[in-house]
């Protein structure tokens, strides 16, 4: 089947930013932890960069190839974790778009971040209670919302100021945006 | 940092407010006390005062609940330990009687009835 180049481009920006997800997975993974579910969330990025520009099929696949990015480089890809990862993506992902598209010029990526760690939080609180550990597991929601209000807090300032400096950035999301 | 960005940080913290309280509440759940004598294994709501006679190998262990704590009050022991070891009514806490085979702790259900066990994780 023959491809077009702008399909081709197209693939090639998205699997970019997969393997971003990736490398900056692998990045965080060396950073220790001091709990065990405190998590940086610099995967992230590539995802909160990308809510600008690209379109929601395309986020789909970046927030896919993340969540399969993680699974294998944190080897959760095989157990119930990895279901806690995807469930609490898909839902920051969900939240962060209806809050970027919704808040328009009322909303920085901040807030933006913010809001898809306040989900993630949320839902993978509710997984734990419901269906694996039971209400004991209600102890840890203070510590995830908590530490996640932390490091949504950076990500965002950081993708704010990433999207104010980066050529980079800038030259890709005018590359995409004339496929 | 723009005005939904504060709107969404407070709500953030509201959350997190939330959560502490929700965490805290209720997680003793109900009391109980958990003896074991003989072979025998009896659940005491420490709610509801009472006393239990209980028979061992050396004789009569009394254990007594009241105001919300148990206590041995007699025993045919030699040493009383048991009754030495005074009241106990937080999770965890126990009192055994080694001669007469008696343990006694106290345990804490939670208020739905599920529990995290072994079979978990």
């Amino acid at each position: 089947m023959p491809v077009s180049s702008d399909h081709k481009d197209r693939l090639e920006i998205v699997s970019f930013l997969g393997a971003l997800c990736l490398f900056l997975s692998a990045v965080e993974y060396l950073i220790p932890k001091p709990l065990p579910f405190f998590r940086l969330g610099l995967a992230n990025l590539p995802l909160l960069l990308g809510l600008r520009f690209l379109r929601p099929t395309d986020l789909l696949l970046v927030l896919l190839l993340k969540v399969l990015g993680q699974g294998l480089v944190n080897g959760t890809l095989a157990s119930y974790v990895f279901l806690f990862s995807l469930a609490g993506s898909a839902a920051s992902l969900a939240t962060m778009s209806a809050v970027y598209r919704l808040g328009k010029t009322k909303v920085s990526l901040v807030g933006v971040s913010l809001s898809g760690a306040l989900a993630s939080s949320v839902v993978q609180v509710s997984l734990a209670v419901t269906f694996v550990f039971g209400p004991t597991a209600r102890l840890i929601a203070p510590l995830s919302l908590g530490s996640g209000l932390a490091t949504g807090l950076v990500i965002g300032l950081f993708a704010v100021r990433f999207v104010k400096v980066s050529r980079w950035l800038e030259a890709l999301e005018v590359r995409y945006r004339g496929l | 940092m723009r005005l939904l960005d504060y709107l969404i940080f407070l709500l953030f913290l509201a959350f997190i407010v939330g959560s502490i309280f929700w965490s805290s509440g209720g997680k003793d759940g109900v009391l109980r006390a958990e003896i074991e004598a003989s072979g025998e294994l009896y659940l005491l709501p420490l709610a509801q005062d009472g006393e239990l006679a209980l028979e061992g190998p050396v004789g009569e262990t009394h254990v007594e609940i009241s105001d919300g704590t148990a206590r041995i009050t007699h025993s045919d022991c030699r040493d009383k330990i048991c009754i030495a070891m005074g009241s106990i009514q937080e999770p965890s806490q126990w009192i055994a009687c080694l001669p007469n085979r008696v343990f006694v702790r106290i345990v804490a259900e939670s208020p739905t009835g599920d529990e995290v066990d072994a079979g978990v994780f």
